[in-house]
């Protein structure tokens, strides 16, 4: 999200630290800055909003707050986050969604009278700084209010729409049927059945794709004098299947895909007529009316933690003083409840509430409840979130001994109510626990042996004698929800939809208190030695055999162009399918590898791979070994490969089948299943401690030069280097490699020593003749000496 | 190089096994788990639903089915990297947390374990990028784990893995697996978190500090002091349940980084295509 300096600066009275300073203190508190840039008199800051707030945070107004919230900065007071919206309800206007599961609530404000033209220059240069272009004034107040306060808006030029009988209707429902539609984007995009849309309620005509992009036939244009502006709010997974069937990923989708609270409709569309009043009119602008379609409000949410909860989770020992001040640094609504206390008070003041099957603690408490979302309401204002069903419930809560249940706490039953189906296994959480007697009927306990409940019998919250009570009859049981400890309960600030569970209020907790402050805590000894591992201790076992015997390991790619198991989405044709082998790669690096050998100073290339590989039957640990010769080995490669399997067959008691080849390969998975568990751990010896050296990308030329003498071969190759070492000096090549290669003696007499120099250089390709020249100072130097070169 | 007496695991092996020694002191052990996938284990069970923006973070390749048709084009997944098909696929698992679920699904609390295994990840290669790679998992999970611990652990880790004193630095993050979710940044091993190296040393800066000249800025962290390096966090409820533990009595850790980026970290190495080219000019010095 890029924020703009300036934007920002817009919210506080006070002046913001320099910008260097704000990407500090984000990214110890909040969100990593990639970069900083200026942009005029402006700084642009790209910050990395973490997924989880982008509900909240892809907006200047959720910056602004994680900004006051770290720095102690306040901000401007009458923001207008914090002001309602009030206008009359529309005449002209009316918009509805088809299905409030896809479309939750749908806002439209028509304004009259505007003038259409340029923005002014404030609003284009901070939409300039974020990368928007200026379209013009209406549509660049909808651009602006989306990055401010992160609700997407759109206007429509309501002339353009057909007006019924009841006016003009913005309908918020899927397709239907296949249809083409030409986007703003000038591009025509294939919608199908499911895909939501916002249509002309008179017409039936489409007008846009719903939380994506507008239609190019309905846009502002310079005539345009009356508008509506839709801000709605959208099921996150219909817009973001529809955008990614589409490749249509907008700011609008971004943002709704995430998940947005309805609750941003009126203040998107309370500071765009604010704008739109102040720069698109003359003086017969008016806001004609509002249209919020909004069937389903959401009760605040409550979110609970204990001192000692936060305290446990972090490894800290914070204070309740401390816990205090980062919740009202954070501006959140909060108390400090005794759970069991509250729970009591709460269930009193319930009593005579109408029972209703499958009400909903989000939407229909404390207007209505069926018996589980009574006592989940309850445990919401004690701050703790249990599970919604009676069953979870059950399974959730800590049993408690009947003589020991107090008020506050809950008693379960099986009311054998043959209407509805009476669950003996959890659902939702620890799904399948086993409840094998059934439970499904929840009350809360208030002392001196009555209990509160919501009841179908009686079509309401109750309050009567346990004992005898009709529905109690059976009992599965006292439960409690919450240990004794107080709780900090939070009222979640609606744009807050990641915080939902104690975990994320620990987090929010811990994060604002600093990470950075949470010292280092030891654990505890492991009660028994750990497992070891089978098949890593064996792949270790044989990957020490193989390099006692001069192997390199080599790991190779295991996408390749051929296979048997296909990839969907290959990144290349060349990858396309899943290795079905070891020894295919591994022979292309033998021959990658052979012609290095002078280099790498090898007489033989021995290589090996130990990896998965994906035949149809299915994917199966292999491995492979394979030798290939460099010049003057002679040994035979087959032999060499033979002997190598050989020792592993004879050091791990196992028996693998003869090879017949110079590559190698075998089920390795299988070899293993024929291994007893291992009993001890290898032990492991610490390399050295080294730095990698980067190798030439130059070609290497090799020399060979034989000298007759009398002495020892080594003492001759000492000479020889010396003397290559002397005629390099001083420029850009190296004697990267030398070794002696051949040894006889010849019938005249003395000793041949053949030895071969590598020579490259580490910036360009060495020609013949400067390597020549070398040589020729090499071969002086052995004359001189009295020797003879060959 | 040229020394043939002293051929050396690979270097991604190397740093596994001293990995695995050093967690096998802490009481860790070592799981492991297929690198086919299926949608499940690796993003279901780890609370990374299908169609939720959070599968962004795990760039996909998915498997072709042989006995159905997907009902998405190559182009859509190749965009977003997301299946947004019925088919419920396999894939190629982007990281080894799938393991943690299967290897919980048969063991029992106290659990500590880590998972050294090959990924893929959907994604063009460059000198920082591969679309193999292999990746360390960690988790422990007992009645009574802390970030405090968490912290603990990786700085042993990282102390021993590097061969130096090794200061562990936690910022906010997000993981749909953790909750609370950490960025775990270590002090760069090569100039002790100074940001600067002495002139014609290797290393730490000793003694007093001399006036800047004699200093360079650090070539491993970049001057910053600090080198960004795994993920971690405590994990999600929901995630517990999957593996069928109550997180109502226990809790746990779960951390995952980059083996390659902490070999080319460790090793100077500055291409990470450099560990699958089988090149034995790179592997034979090790």
């Amino acid at each position: 999200m890029l924020v703009s300096y300036k934007w920002l600066q817009g919210y506080f009275d006070e002046p913001l630290p320099p910008a260097e300073k704000l990407v500090e203190l984000l990214t110890r508190y909040a969100f990593e800055v990639e970069s900083v840039e200026k942009r005029g008199e402006d700084s642009v800051l790209y910050v990395k909003v973490l997924p989880d707030r982008a509900h909240d945070c892809l907006s200047h107004i959720g910056i602004a707050k994680e900004i006051s919230t770290i720095s102690r900065l306040p901000l401007k007071t009458g923001l207008v986050s914090a002001r309602q919206l009030s206008a009359p309800e529309s005449n002209l206007l009316k918009a509805e969604s088809e299905d409030p599961a896809l479309c939750p609530r749908f806002s439209a404000l028509v304004i009259e009278n505007v003038e259409v033209k340029e923005s002014p220059g404030w609003l284009k240069d901070l939409l300039a700084a974020i990368g928007q272009k200026s379209v013009n004034n209406i549509v660049d107040v909808t651009n602006y209010c989306m990055f401010a306060y992160n609700q997407p808006l759109h206007a429509y030029d309501l002339g353009k729409l057909s007006s019924g009988e009841e006016g003009y209707k913005l309908t918020a429902r899927t397709a239907g049927k296949k249809m083409k539609f030409l986007a703003l984007d000038d591009k025509e995009h294939n919608l199908v059945e499911t895909d939501l849309i916002i249509a002309d309620g008179v017409s039936g005509e489409t007008l846009g794709i719903a939380g994506i992009k507008g239609g190019k036939a309905f846009q502002i244009e310079e005539n345009t004098k009356r508008i509506a502006l839709e801000a709605a709010n959208f099921n996150p997974v219909s817009i973001s299947k529809t955008s990614r069937r589409l490749s249509l990923l907008t700011d609008a989708s971004r943002r709704f895909e995430n998940g947005i609270s309805p609750s941003l409709t009126l203040i998107g569309l309370s500071e765009a007529s604010r704008l739109i009043l102040e720069i698109a009119g003359g003086e017969k602008i008016r806001v004609e009316g509002l249209c919020d379609f909004y069937p389903r409000r959401a009760n605040p949410y409550k979110l609970g933690v204990s001192l000692s909860e936060v305290r446990n989770w972090l490894g800290l020992d914070i204070t309740s003083a401390e816990i205090e001040e980062i919740l009202n640094r954070r501006g959140f609504e909060w108390g400090l409840v005794s759970p069991r206390e509250e729970i009591v008070a709460r269930a009193k003041e319930l009593i005579g509430v109408p029972y209703k099957y499958g009400s909903s603690v989000l939407y229909d408490a404390p207007k209505t409840f069926d018996c589980s979302s009574f006592t989940a309401y309850l445990c919401a204002q004690a701050g703790a979130s249990i599970p919604r069903m009676t069953i979870d419930q059950y399974v959730w809560m800590e049993s408690v001994e009947d003589g020991e249940a107090q008020p506050g706490d809950f008693v379960f039953s099986n009311t054998h109510d043959l209407k509805r189906v009476i669950r003996t296994e959890s659902v939702e959480f620890m799904a399948g626990t086993k409840v094998p007697d059934g439970v499904d009927h929840v009350g809360v306990l208030l002392g001196e042996g009555k209990v509160v409940h919501a009841t179908e019998t009686a079509g309401k919250v109750i309050k009567e004698e346990l004992a005898g009570a009709p529905r109690f009859q059976d009992l599965r049981g006292f439960r409690r929800a919450v240990s004794d400890g107080k709780r900090y309960v939070v009222t979640v600030p609606d744009e807050r939809l990641d915080l939902r569970i104690k975990e994320d209020l620990i987090e929010e907790i811990g994060r604002l208190y600093g990470y950075d402050r949470i010292g280092s805590r030891t654990i505890s000894g492991f009660p028994q030695e750990p497992e070891i591992n089978k098949t890593a201790y064996y792949c270790d076992r044989i990957r020490d055999l193989l390099r006692a015997k001069g192997c390199s390991e080599v790991i190779t790619y295991a996408l390749r162009s051929d296979g048997e198991v296909e990839l969907e989405n290959p990144t290349a044709s060349d990858k396309r399918f899943l290795r079905r082998n070891l020894s295919d790669a591994l022979s292309e690096s033998l021959e990658i590898n052979v012609r290095n050998a002078d280099l790498l100073g090898l007489d033989e290339i021995k290589i090996f791979e130990i990896g998965n590989v994906f035949p149809k039957e299915g994917e199966r640990l292999s491995i492979a070994l394979g030798v290939k010769n460099g010049r003057g080995s002679a040994k035979k490669e087959t032999e060499e490969v033979k002997e190598i399997v050989s020792m592993l067959s004879a050091e791990l008691g196992v028996e693998f089948p003869p090879p017949n080849g110079a590559v190698y390969e075998v089920n390795l998975g299988k070899i293993l299943d024929g291994l007893p568990a291992p009993e001890k751990p290898l032990s492991y010896e610490k390399p050295l401690s080294f730095s990698y050296k980067k190798f030439s990308p130059y070609p290497f030329v090799v020399r060979d030069i034989a000298v007759l003498s009398s002495e020892e071969p080594k003492k001759v190759e000492e000479f020889v280097v010396n003397g290559a070492r002397e005629a390099i000096k001083g420029s850009k090549i190296d004697l990267v490699n030398s070794r002696i290669f051949d040894v006889f003696e010849p019938k005249e007499g003395g000793k041949s020593t053949a030895v071969r120099l590598v020579f490259q250089s580490s910036e360009r390709t060495l020609t013949d003749s400067e390597v020549n020249e070398i040589m020729k100072k090499v071969t002086e130097d052995v004359s001189e000496k009295g020797w003879q070169v060959r | 190089m040229n020394n043939k007496e002293q051929v050396h695991p690979h270097p991604l092996t190397q740093v596994i096994q001293e990995t695995s020694d050093i967690f096998r002191e802490m009481g860790f052990a070592v799981a492991d788990g297929p690198e086919i996938e299926t949608e499940y284990y690796n993003f279901d069970a780890l609370n990374i639903p299908a169609h939720h923006p959070a599968r962004d973070l795990w760039d996909t390749f998915w498997l072709k089915t042989n006995d159905q048709q997907p009902t998405t084009t190559n182009k859509d997944k190749d965009k977003s990297g997301c299946q947004s098909s019925v088919v419920s696929g396999e894939l190629l698992r982007t990281h080894t947390s799938p393991v943690q679920v299967r290897y919980v699904e048969t063991h029992k609390p106290p659990i500590r374990i880590i998972v050294p295994g090959k990924v893929y990840r959907h994604e063009a290669t460059d000198a920082a990028h591969e679309a193999q790679f292999f990746q360390l998992e960690g988790l422990m999970i007992e009645e009574e784990v802390s970030i405090a611990n968490l912290k603990y652990v990786l700085n042993q880790y990282f102390e021993k893995l590097f061969e130096t004193k090794t200061e562990v630095r936690f910022r906010p993050s997000y993981f749909p697996f953790t909750e609370p979710s950490v960025e775990v940044d270590t002090s760069c091993f090569n100039c002790s978190g100074e940001g600067l190296i002495l002139m014609g040393t290797k290393g730490k800066i000793v003694g007093e500090r001399k006036t800047r000249t004699d200093y360079k800025v650090c070539s491993v962290c970049k001057g910053s002091g600090w080198l960004e390096i795994m993920g971690a966090g405590m994990v999600h409820p929901k995630v517990l349940q999957a593996m069928k533990i109550n997180p109502r009595r226990y809790r746990g850790f779960a951390f995952g980084g980059g083996i390659d980026r902490l070999a080319m970290l460790k090793y100077g190495i500055d291409d990470i295509r450099l560990f699958y080219t089988a090149d034995l000019r790179v592997i034979n010095q090790f």
